[in-house]
């Protein structure tokens, strides 16, 4: 399996009243194609942060990023946003879906971003096959408002693949969600490294999450610290 | 862009009573405008009327001459013509002026003693004038027991005799007519008109004594003193009015574009609020990819949004309120409003540009200053 991202050396540092707080010390980092990491570790410790530079939402103060075979270094705001759009699907604690788009606008939201790409019809099958395989392809024509949490959060995961992208990253995305929901949508996750190939990168507290997972990373005071068995 | 305003219109649905209450501001903002600026023309119409009616065109002097300086038409405008050309004048008239007499056939009931008047302009050519203009239907003229046609005359109206001096002006075919009437001198009048204003007298002296340097030679050959040959006298002494006339244009003005900034000032703290609400959206279309022109095309298009909705508004308030408004201008003023004036309607359009700079563009440039990920994670 080849590396699809890559740390080299990263650190991140933010300005602060009282001085300045070094969230990520020299991370190095690797991830292969079509493998499930989990990432856990305490508030604070910098998980968060480690996965927005890996979805290149973020510039690190030093080091390098490595995405899909190109360097971060030196590309503007237009050229990194343009490579997270193609290679990067990102979920959220919060769902963020537009209330005022059904299921499937919603899961199309990177098609009415993105001048060239797919034509409408292609991107409304697109979304309804992305739906169909996350399990619940009759809520194509529903608002969010008339969904569960779990459901919303199957489809703000659809969004996140519209692209097909080689890194999936999904930031606590269980936080919101009662217990049963929140291992249905587990499973789901995890199981997308095995169903598309893309590589799934979870923050996680949740330990089932973390077990499941192919690789756990353990995150503490900005440095990947230790494996976790 | 298309897929921008499909998304666009999307968000506008979500909230339609939001989005209707704007629409309805700005088309009444609009056609409020469109009346102001209707009125602000009918008035200023009037008004320029008016004061042109008593006062005169803007910068209209006599040139009263010598009468002992013996020119005539042909050599007044050999010498008028090159020396004025400095002073550039929107219109010189030569006014060739015959002794007054009864032009009126009996009963002489109409005019009474009128001089004759031929125009001629600055070269001493004849002015086509539109003959026939102002005599009563029921009167005939007759000259030297001649009988006239009625459009061989033309009685002046108050602004022709405000340059021309009291008189009828007669087409220049009969001008060998009216000679036969009188055997007194005749006597001459220039008319200038700069249609500058000249509250200091600058114009007047310059035109003073250019045409003094003119007519030098002349009146040396003779013997005519210098300092009388001619008098230059302004007749549009009308500063204080003139300028209550631009003060009331201002007025229309200021009522006009304080509605249009009024509207503007609602759609942009409304498109405030918009942005402030929606901006966990615009975190995530940038961090879905979305470049930061596209954030600032989805700001500026629900405006666009609301914009074009205020015209179709505007265009029901002109069908349905115009009339209203058009009827009861015309009982009050006694003047038509015109609301679908082509002028007036282009002046919609770059109305509508400012409206949109003024409600979209600071909402804009903070929509695209928000940096997505702190955005996404205070949400």
């Amino acid at each position: 399996m080849s590396v699809v991202a890559a740390l080299r050396g990263v650190q991140v540092t933010y300005p602060s009243p009282t001085g300045p707080v070094e969230a990520l010390r020299g991370v190095d980092l690797e991830l292969l194609g079509g493998t499930a990491t989990a990432i856990v570790g305490r508030s604070g410790s910098g998980k968060s942060t480690l996965v927005s530079v890996l979805a290149l939402m973020r510039r690190p103060t030093a080091g390098e990023v490595e995405l899909a075979g190109r360097t971060t270094t030196g590309l503007d705001d237009h050229e990194l946003a343009r490579l997270r759009a193609r290679s990067v699907g990102i979920v959220f604690q919060s769902f963020h879906l537009d209330p005022a788009l059904s299921a499937s606008d919603n899961v199309m939201l990177p098609w009415y971003l993105d001048a060239a790409g797919r034509r409408r019809r292609d991107a409304r099958r697109r979304a309804d096959q992305l739906l169909e395989l996350l399990g619940i392809p009759e809520l194509s024509r529903r608002r969010p408002t008339q969904m569960s949490g779990g459901q919303r959060q199957r489809v703000a995961i659809a969004r996140a693949l519209f692209n097909d992208p080689v890194l999936f990253v999904a930031d606590e995305p269980t936080g919101n969600l009662d217990e049963d929901t929140a291992n249905e949508v587990a499973a789901v996750l995890l199981g997308l490294a095995d169903r598309t190939g893309t590589t799934v990168v979870v923050v996680t507290h949740d330990r089932r999450i973390a077990d499941a997972a192919d690789r756990t990373l353990h995150v503490s005071r900005g440095r990947i610290t230790e494996p976790v068995a | 862009m298309r897929r921008l305003v499909r998304l666009s219109a999307r968000s506008a649905a979500q909230a339609p009573l939001r989005f209707v209450l704007l629409a309805v501001l700005i088309g009444v903002a609009l056609f409020v405008y469109l009346v102001v600026e209707e009125l602000s023309r009918l008035s200023t119409d009037t008004l320029d009327e008016a004061v042109a009616g008593d006062l005169g065109e803007e910068g209209t002097y006599a040139v009263l001459l010598n009468d002992r300086l013996g020119l005539v038409t042909d050599e007044l405008g050999r010498l008028v013509k090159p020396a004025l050309a400095g002073v550039e004048p929107r219109r010189v008239e030569i006014i060739e002026v015959l002794p007054a007499v009864i032009a009126e056939c009996p009963p002489f009931e109409q005019f009474g003693e009128q001089q004759l008047l031929f125009v001629h302009d600055a070269g001493g050519h004849s002015t086509p004038l539109p003959y026939g203009a102002g005599v009563p239907a029921d009167t005939a003229l007759c000259l030297a027991g001649q009988a006239l046609p009625a459009d061989a005359v033309l009685v002046p109206d108050r602004g022709q005799q405000r340059r021309w001096g009291p008189g009828l002006a007669v087409s220049p075919d009969y001008r060998a007519v009216a000679l036969q009437t009188s055997h007194e001198p005749i006597t001459y009048r220039i008319s200038v008109v700069s249609g500058r204003p000249d509250p200091d007298g600058t114009v007047r002296e310059e035109l003073q004594r250019t045409l003094e340097s003119a007519f030098q030679d002349h009146a040396r050959r003779q013997g005519v003193e210098l300092t009388h040959v001619i008098n230059v006298v302004r007749l549009d002494s009308g500063e204080d009015t003139r300028r209550a006339q631009e003060g009331v244009g201002l007025v229309y003005g200021v009522i006009g574009w304080g509605v249009i900034a009024l509207g503007g000032l609602a759609l942009l703290v409304t498109q405030l609020i918009v942005v402030r609400d929606r901006t966990w959206f615009f975190g995530l279309a940038r961090a879905l990819g979305g470049q930061r022109r596209h954030v600032a095309a989805l700001v500026v298009l629900d405006v666009v949004l609301v914009l074009v909705a205020g015209l179709v508004v505007l265009g029901a308030a002109i069908l349905l309120g115009g009339p209203i408004v058009g009827g009861f201008v015309r009982d009050a003023f006694a003047v038509e409003l015109a609301l679908l004036d082509p002028g007036t309607l282009a002046r919609l359009v770059p109305t509508a540009v400012v409206l949109l700079i003024v409600a979209a563009g600071y909402p804009t440039w903070k929509a695209v200053r928000l940096d997505p990920l702190e955005v996404l994670e205070r949400s």
